[in-house]
């Protein structure tokens, strides 16, 4: 292959790559939950895109295939670490997750959701939106959260636990409520 | 699922996403999921929302293949800047907040408008804060407000890099930079000129195969200067100059309509041509609402929209045009021209290819209403029931026109017979036509569309422009 296209496409790659990592990236942890987890995930399968990437025909979805080599990853993920398997869902169920992410993606109702999310954020109070900060933007652990607003762990628990159902259910009330 | 279930299951959820999930809870969590499809979309959808949280804050840290290009990691900043500033507000005032500044951003993607992104090396969410980097905008607007006051309208496709709250690159494309007070000194860099703004309001076009440079002020001081000599002359208000790698050009007067505009208006220069707008005596523009227009208001805007909801907001624009300068000559041609221009309000994505439909009022006792008076009720053949029709015993087709998603600005607007028959047709000297958008929104809190009226401070007011045998 002439040097020129390889480079060309490289930089299809790279381009549908950074593109959709966002998105991808957002599968991922939605489904394995733990975001170091699903940081290892994405590594790894976007170097498995890369090697395949020749077998990827430009110009259909990238992302739903992306997505598919990603949903193996983490099967091969779980596979290779070492955690009790008793205390989180079966492959099977996965697989049933994946899915019904599928449909999410097609019907566009999560493009709905963050939209809806990022409101709803900001009807929190500052002090629960700063708890928020704590657990995701400097992923600080609950036992940190509960030393800095000196709570004990189990309330930083169920706080965060409450945030993210009252979160849920502002989101579902502004997609299903109202219109602009 | 009733609320017990769905509280159980969220709680479950929850556990998922803390990693926290006993043996016994991961086998009812399973089993409930098992058993019911609902139970899947609600758990889905639950860490999809962890799963946002978690990737606002490591948006865009990226790569392990950097061995393969220059394909840098960066960290953006994103929502929770945004939120940082903001106390409770709608979801679209989301776009207008001024995050608190970070040291190392200087500017705000205020608003996209059925914006398509190239892969660039900045956050283009609306309310990102941007740092130096490149945009590259394929498709529609975006506004981005620089921490100097200077604010960049691109329009694709288009391709700007940010340098600091001064300085900016258009590499192609065209902007439109509004520069308040304070700001005086901000620069566009193109690759022909640097285009130092001294307050004002200009636009600069990049072609993008030769660099080109093309400046026109609106209103203000530009000064437009050539780097490699530091030649420079001075542009004002209505002056425009093209700069094409040889040498600054002449200062030409006169706004070129037809590098801006999707379909470029007509030059009537021949004699027989007469411009009637509805900023002329015994002429007046207005539009009106129907329902709640949630303080979406303008003095200087003609304002359209379809509301999916019956109820609203609507809006429809009035134009009246005095004709007694026509005379009795006979009208050979005319022709109605509408400069768009972006609103800010509504997202262009929930509204596709949209058409707009322009009328006449066939009733000449309606031509006597007045923007100061008019309301969605008073308004002449106004059908009150939605957010396109009008009263078919008082009001004719005259002709249709198209704007593609995402395209606000341009000038846009109808010819042909059954606008000449219409205005031949007139016995009281005034014409009164009706512009809708016909296109409704496909989803709640679409674009408003909108033209320029006559009390616009620098576009042109809607005209008329009729040739004359």
């Amino acid at each position: 292959m002439p040097e020129n296209s390889d480079n060309e496409r490289t930089e299809a790659f790279l381009r549908l790559l950074s593109e959709h990592e966002r998105k991808l990236g957002i599968y991922v942890t939605g489904l394995v939950a733990c975001p170091q987890d699903a940081q290892d995930i994405l590594q790894e399968g976007k170097i498995v895109m890369w090697r395949q990437f020749g077998q990827f025909e430009l110009g259909t979805n990238f992302a739903a295939w992306a997505r598919k080599i990603l949903f193996y990853q983490i099967l091969a993920y779980r596979r290779k670490s070492k955690r009790d398997r008793a205390e989180t869902l079966s492959d099977k169920m996965l697989e049933l997750l994946s899915e019904e992410s599928e449909s999410a993606i097609r019907e566009q109702r999560w493009e709905k959701r963050e939209e809806a999310l990022v409101h709803c954020v900001t009807k929190l109070t500052e002090e629960h939106r700063e708890i928020l900060h704590m657990r995701y933007r400097d992923e600080s652990s609950i036992e940190r959260i509960s030393h800095r607003t000196e709570r004990t762990e189990g309330a930083v628990y169920r706080l965060l636990s409450r945030l993210r159902k009252n979160l849920y259910e502002c989101v579902e009330k502004e997609i299903h409520g109202t219109t602009a | 699922m009733n609320d017990t279930e769905r509280d159980e299951l969220l709680e479950l959820a929850n556990a998922y996403v803390e990693q926290t999930l006993t043996a016994d809870e991961a086998r009812k969590l399973e089993a409930i999921l098992d058993a019911d499809e609902e139970a899947r979309r609600c758990f889905v959808d639950f860490t999809h929302d962890h799963a946002v949280l978690h990737w606002e804050q490591v948006q865009g840290e990226t790569a392990g293949i950097d061995d393969l290009a220059d394909f840098r990691p960066r960290r953006l900043p994103t929502m929770w800047q945004t939120l940082a500033a903001a106390a409770v507000i709608s979801l679209l005032a989301l776009a207008l907040i001024k995050p608190q500044p970070k040291e190392t951003t200087f500017a705000t993607m205020e608003m996209t408008a059925a914006a398509r992104w190239e892969s660039g090396s900045l956050p283009t969410m609306d309310g990102a804060r941007l740092g130096a980097g490149t945009l590259k905008l394929v498709r529609g607007l975006a506004t981005i407000q620089f921490d100097s006051g200077a604010e960049v309208i691109l329009e694709a496709p288009a391709e700007l890099e940010l340098i600091d709250e001064m300085n900016c690159v258009l590499a192609l494309g065209t902007a439109v930079a509004e520069v308040s007070e304070g700001a005086e000194g901000f620069t566009i860099q193109t690759p022909t000129a640097n285009v130092i703004d001294h307050g004002t309001r200009f636009a600069v076009n990049v072609n993008p195969q030769t660099g080109a440079t093309q400046t026109q002020v609106f209103d203000g001081l530009v000064e437009v200067e050539l780097p490699a000599t530091g030649e420079s002359i001075e542009l004002r208000e209505g002056q425009r100059n093209f700069v094409a790698g040889q040498g600054l050009g002449a200062v030409s007067e006169g706004l070129e309509e037809a590098t801006w505009a999707p379909t470029p208006a007509p030059r009537h220069r021949d004699a027989g041509w007469v411009v009637l707008t509805t900023g002329d005596p015994g002429s007046d523009d207005a539009y009106v609402w129907g329902g709640d227009p949630n303080d979406h208001i303008s003095d200087e805007l003609l304002l359209l929209k379809n509301s999916k909801d019956p109820a609203g907001p609507h809006r429809k624009s009035y134009l009246r045009f005095d004709l007694s300068q026509l005379g009795d000559r006979e009208i050979q041609t005319a022709e109605l021209s509408l400069r768009f221009v972006p609103t800010g309000w509504g997202l262009a994505s929930h509204v596709g290819d949209s058409e707009f439909q322009v009328y006449g009022i066939t009733d000449d006792s309606f031509d006597d209403w007045s923007s100061e008076t008019m309301d969605w009720e008073s308004a002449p053949a106004n059908d009150l029931s939605n957010g396109t029709g009008l009263l078919p015993e008082t009001a004719t087709l005259l002709g249709s026109f198209q704007l593609p998603q995402g395209i606000q600005s341009g000038t846009f607007g109808i010819r042909g017979d059954a606008l000449k028959q219409f205005l031949k047709a007139d016995s009281n000297q005034r014409a009164t036509l009706v512009v809708v958008r016909t296109t409704m929104e496909n989803r709640g809190g679409g674009i408003v569309h909108a033209f320029a009226s006559a009390r616009h401070s620098g576009l042109p007011a809607p005209s008329l422009s009729v040739k004359l045998r």
